[in-house]
């Protein structure tokens, strides 16, 4: 009974910062409309710029902000200089993939470059461990899921009672009606990938808080339970996002307690291979499917 | 309906001069004149394919004319052609698209304020309540989303939409579109309000003779071309139009 | 010398690389992030094979201890990349993903294959892969003479690859996945399966992947998963992207330059050969961004393929010589004056045999729209019919149905008496039945020519292996298909464009194309969907006559939906009138002039039949 509710409370945590990740992935591809394939190194430069700080700082906290402004200023820098010329260019995704995944490693050989290929390590304060319910939690883990927590409600605030908010749920809906409507949405997407940085810089910053230590694929191996998640909750829904997050955690925590915890990846790739044969738009998607033909 | 628009009053509200516009080197609009006079509405008319939705998206910038001019009010200086959407809406042009014209996520409430800043909305607050004033169905359902909404609801909110920032001119891509009866007369007591409050209209429609009733100018558009222009309720008695209109103008001759 | 043998060793390895994923990405537009894996599965699987038993001596444990020969080791190594990439590709491909769901998935699948296998210490000794993998050749050589044979092995190898990539590409078989690339909705329509098109394409290209591996793992003698990572991929990405994609001369030429200046030469330089981590980042960084800026400003490739492949088909088979069979040479636009269809007598015709279409009781709803109601007709062999109503009266649903697009909620289709209400639209299509798009779907990046000749129903020739192992007697069943494009282009009037891309002609153009297509394809009964729609009013003329001819001199039943009532009059002797999803009335176009309802219903005079709300 130990064994699976310390998998549980383990798999709590780490749901918690796959759905920053996943919240961060789903916000941005509501808005541009495809997949982002280095929305890892967005977690990685969080990492890395908390390494930098400890330099400065030995406040953990304070370096965790930095890493975010980080994250957020490369988000909107990527958008600026290299995807928006190709979306303003190209009507064809792939293009637009293949760009993402070019950009992905030129930021991966650029961090190795700078911090050196060999792994880093990232001073954590240690903290005691206490019973919470059945669950048995660290002071950093509890920090970590209401940080996660706070994340989600104040990104929910945001959207849905600001006037930002309700112009990027205008752009996610139909862009071309929002112009028409007087929207800036040059500037709405700039913003939106602040937001983004924002949350996958906390989400890389939490990573990197229980990984240790880490190089530059960090936030690249990541990759695959953020999209397994986003894909699960349904593209585009914030809630949908948070909480598959969580359930992938759990599940693959406690699968990986259960066998082997390298294959705890598996078990990620395994559900996500099960939505998308079986229901594509997602969990949580209460639109009814597409029509769709035989053949 | 107690409202101003935004200009002080022009006389011309919208001018069209020679506008050409189409897709992928094809030009769908050729050499399109026409003119709106402020509290007035123009009618739009002519078989499929012709062009007028085309035209709508040219004038309200969504699509880039190849040739001609776009002027809103009367200062020819105001030379708006080919500006982006957002350009246009800020200078008192409202566009309401014949589909995709309402956000489907967001509320009746938040649709609304879609586009409209902070500052801007203290002054338009009370335009909200003319709104749900004019369309009181939209009051009842403020707080669904808009995909919630029926068709007829939605025509109005997406009118609404256009209207609530006080512009001086609407165009409307087809608002009767599959609509029954009981809605399509409906909007055209709306479109006549509309006009009574100050806000002109270039409406493009397939229900010719509902639209034809009220409209104070008429334009036949076939094949890219205005072909025909006249008042509303002469073009509807019109035989030549009907024929014009269905381009069997041959084989009415014959069975003549 | 001996710098010089390892570079070309190297560059061989990448040519071949290229070249698999230059077959999956620049022919069938597939982008597979996975690639990789397929080269990691080949080298695994040679090197597991290879090895010899583990002896205390050696220290390890994990090995299989097969000792096969070097040769076996290769063709195992194709063998399993060739199974992966199926099992994947069945999986994957199979279910009409988009494209970028296929890129996750491959994302996410090569991730979790380098994970797995990261954490494999039995078989595969985890991160620090397989070491001591027996060379070829025997283990007396020198280095010299082994890096010679080894070199020559790499040549061959990679000229064999070379030369079936080309053949692949240029087959007819490669003309369908080109297709495939550009639009597989439009493939449906004549009858072709693009699942297995991509399937085929995406097996050969993973074992090809599978060669490079096993080669590699030979020469190198180790295999860990630092080798294999997302980053390869991407790099021979840059390498087809430079080239050209689908370019598979320019895919190895560019792979060749690529390989020789970012990497083996950096290497030589005496301070990167010294800093060898920064300069693989470099590296990866410096490919990374020629990729970027290639596809930005280059999107074509540096690379320019000297020849047209059908242009060279048509010139070896005699063909294309512009004489118009039979007729004396007249490529312009034939300016018919169309006249008013009098009312013949074949208005209605009585069926005596089964009716070419018919609809039975067909509805269909969206959420609360209803957009077709009970509707029923008939389409008589050989007639042409019209299908007029306003807009939103349910036309294009209809023609969605009957095509097999949309399934109905309620009701049949029959093609020519057999209940073809639940088949797929390529199985209609293979029946006869066949469509245009409101829009014409022309195949954009294929010339005028190749969309007839992928429209011609699949025939031997388009199967893949006849294409690669015996591309002479392929084209040489080509030349009759060849010779019947030629007669349709000058038919329909575009044999000036014929080496032209279908993306560059107007929009009249297109939809010349597609009648030849439809010509082309042999189909019996087709479904124009306002074919006039954004036509130039100087080619409405041509189209009109067009249509004319597809019903007079190849006897295609057609169902011309449309809004101009003027064209509709000239070619329907009978029409249906629908709206509000039902057939409200029918009759000549003349009668439903005259009827005050039809007129009205257009003009809207009066209220439709059924409420809607």
């Amino acid at each position: 009974m130990s064994v699976l509710s310390d998998a549980i409370g383990f798999g709590i945590v780490s749901g918690a910062v796959i759905s920053l990740s996943t919240m961060a992935m789903s916000l941005q591809h509501a808005v541009t409309k495809h997949a982002n394939f280095s929305h890892g190194e967005l977690l990685t430069v969080a990492a890395y710029a908390m390494v930098a700080m400890q330099h400065l700082t030995d406040n953990i906290l304070v370096d965790g902000l930095v890493g975010l402004v980080v994250a957020a200023l490369l988000a909107v820098v990527l958008d600026e200089y290299v995807f928006k010329p190709f979306r303003t260019r190209t009507r064809r995704l792939v293009t637009l993939l293949v760009v993402t995944a070019a950009a992905s490693q030129v930021l991966e050989a650029t961090f190795a470059l700078i911090f050196g290929a060999n792994y880093v390590t990232l001073q954590v304060p240690l903290t005691n461990a206490r019973h919470v319910g059945p669950f048995l939690w660290t002071t950093t883990d509890i920090v970590v899921i209401l940080l996660a927590l706070a994340a989600f409600v104040i990104t929910h605030v945001v959207l849905r009672y600001t006037s930002f908010g309700r112009a990027q749920r205008a752009v996610a809906d139909d862009a071309d009606l929002a112009r028409v409507c007087g929207v800036n949405t040059s500037q709405v997407i700039r913003w939106t990938w602040a937001v983004v940085g924002l949350l996958a810089g906390l989400g890389g910053a939490t990573l990197a808080v229980y990984s240790g230590t880490f190089n530059n694929l960090l936030g690249f191996n990541f990759l695959l339970v953020t999209f397994a998640a986003m894909i699960v909750g349904g593209i585009g829904k914030l809630y949908g996002a948070a909480i598959a997050g969580l359930i992938l955690g759990v599940v693959t925590s406690v699968a990986g307690a259960y066998t082997n915890q390298g294959y705890n990846q598996l078990f990620a790739l395994g559900l996500l291979a099960l939505v998308v044969l079986i229901r594509p738009s997602g969990l949580f998607n209460t639109r009814a499917a597409d029509t769709r033909a035989f053949g | 309906m107690p409202s101003e628009t935004n200009a002080p009053a022009a006389r011309t509200a919208l001018r069209v001069t020679d506008l050409s516009a189409g897709y992928r080197g094809d030009l769908v609009v050729r050499n399109v004149s026409l003119t709106i006079r402020a509290r007035e509405i123009g009618a739009l008319v002519g078989p499929n394919g012709c062009g007028k939705s085309t035209l709508l998206k040219a004038i309200s910038g969504v699509i880039t004319p190849a040739s001609g001019s776009v002027i809103l009010g009367d200062d020819p200086g105001q030379d708006l052609t080919g500006r982006p959407p957002q350009e246009l809406a800020r200078h008192g042009l409202g566009y309401v698209p014949q589909l995709a014209n309402t956000f489907p996520s967001l509320t009746v409430l938040e649709n609304l304020r879609v586009g409209v800043s902070r500052r801007r909305w203290r002054h338009l607050h009370e335009r909200q309540a003319e709104m749900f004033e004019l369309f009181p169905d939209l009051y009842a359902a403020r707080k669904r989303l808009a995909r919630q909404l029926s068709g007829g609801q939605r025509e109005m909110l997406a009118i609404a939409i256009a209207l609530i920032k006080k512009p001086s001119i609407i165009l409307i891509d087809e608002p009767s579109a599959g609509l029954s009866p009981k809605f399509k007369d409906l909007i055209w007591d709306h479109l006549v309000r509309l006009r009574a409050s100050g806000v002109a209209l270039l409406v493009v429609e397939q229900d010719v003779s509902g639209i034809m009733q009220i409209a104070d100018v008429a334009h036949l558009m076939v094949e890219g071309s205005i072909a025909m222009t006249g008042s509303g309720q002469d073009l509807l008695q019109d035989k030549e139009m009907a024929a014009r209109y269905l381009g069997v103008d041959a084989v009415i001759a014959e069975a003549d | 010398m001996g710098f010089a043998l390892v570079i070309l060793t190297f560059v061989g390895f990448q040519v071949i690389l290229s070249l698999g994923l230059n077959l999956q990405w620049g022919i069938a537009g597939l982008l597979n992030l996975a690639y990789i894996g397929f080269m990691a599965a080949g080298a695994y699987t040679t090197a597991l094979v290879v090895m010899p038993k583990a002896t205390l001596a050696s220290g390890t444990t994990y090995v299989l201890g097969l000792s096969w020969p070097s040769w076996a080791g290769i063709l195992a190594g194709i063998a399993a990349a060739g199974l992966l990439a199926l099992l994947i590709g069945v999986v994957v491909l199979g279910r009409r993903l988009e494209a970028e769901y296929f890129a996750i998935l491959t994302l996410v699948i090569v991730i979790a294959m380098s994970t797995v296998l990261s954490g494999q210490a039995n078989l595969v000794n985890g991160v620090e892969g397989l070491i001591n993998v027996p060379q070829p050749f025997g283990a007396s050589l020198s280095s010299t003479a082994f890096g010679l044979w080894f070199l020559l092995l790499v040549a061959i190898m990679a000229a064999i690859v070379f030369v079936i990539a080309r053949r692949v590409q240029r087959s007819p078989f490669g003309r369908l996945g080109r297709a495939v690339r550009e639009d597989e909705s439009a493939l449906q329509v004549f009858g072709k399966d693009p699942f297995r098109a991509k399937l085929k394409i995406f097996v050969l290209g993973g074992m090809v992947a599978g060669l490079a591996g096993a080669l590699t793992v030979l020469y190198v003698g180790a295999f860990a998963p630092a080798s294999w990572q997302v980053g390869e991929t991407i790099f021979a990405l840059s390498c087809i992207m430079v080239g050209g994609s689908g370019n598979m001369f320019g895919g190895a030429l560019a792979s060749a330059i690529i390989v020789t200046l970012f990497v083996q030469v950096p290497s030589l330089v005496h301070i990167a050969a010294s800093n060898p981590e920064v300069l693989a980042e470099v590296q990866v960084m410096a490919t990374a961004i020629l990729l970027i800026a290639v596809m930005r400003w280059r999107p074509d490739g540096l690379v320019v393929e000297p020849v047209g492949a059908v242009a060279k088909l048509a010139r070896r088979s005699g063909l294309g010589s512009g004489a118009p069979p039979g007729q004396p040479g007249r490529a312009s636009v034939r300016r018919i004056v169309v006249q008013p269809r009098a009312a013949s007598g074949t208005a209605a015709p009585e069926p005596a045999q089964p009716a070419a279409l018919e609809v039975r009781d067909i509805t269909k709803r969206f959420g609360g729209v209803t957009a077709v109601d009970h509707c029923s007709f008939q389409l008589p062999e050989r007639a042409i019919i019209g299908l007029v109503g306003p807009n939103g009266s349910g036309k294009s649903t209809a023609v969605e149905v009957i095509s097999g697009f949309v399934a109905a909620d309620t009701g049949q289709v029959l093609l020519g008496g057999r209940d073809i209400t639940r088949w797929t639209p390529s199985r209609r299509a293979r029946a006869g039945l066949t469509r245009t798009f409101q829009s014409a779907r022309v195949w954009n990046k294929l010339t005028v020519t190749e969309n007839l000749l992928v429209a011609a129903p699949s025939r031997p020739g388009e199967s893949l292996w006849r294409g690669v192992v015996r591309p002479r007697a392929t084209d040489r069943g080509e030349a009759a298909i060849l010779r019947q494009a030629e007669e349709s282009l000058h038919e329909v009037g575009l044999w000036p464009v014929r080496d032209q891309l279908a993306g560059e002609l107007s929009g009249g153009q297109r939809r010349l194309l597609e009648f030849a297509r439809i010509v082309m394809s042999g189909a019996t009964v087709a479904l124009l969907d306002e074919p006039l729609a954004g036509v130039n009013p100087v080619m409405s003329d041509t189209i009109v006559e067009q249509i004319r001819l597809l019903n007079s001199t190849r006897g295609v039943t057609i169902l011309l939906v449309e809004h101009n009532l003027k064209v509709v009059s000239a070619l329907c002797p009978h029409v249906l009138a629908m709206d509000a999803g039902q057939i409200v009335t029918q009759g000549t176009v003349q009668s439903l002039a005259l009827s005050e309802s039809f007129a009205d219903a257009y003009l809207g005079k009066r209220a439709p039949k059924t409420a809607q709300e």
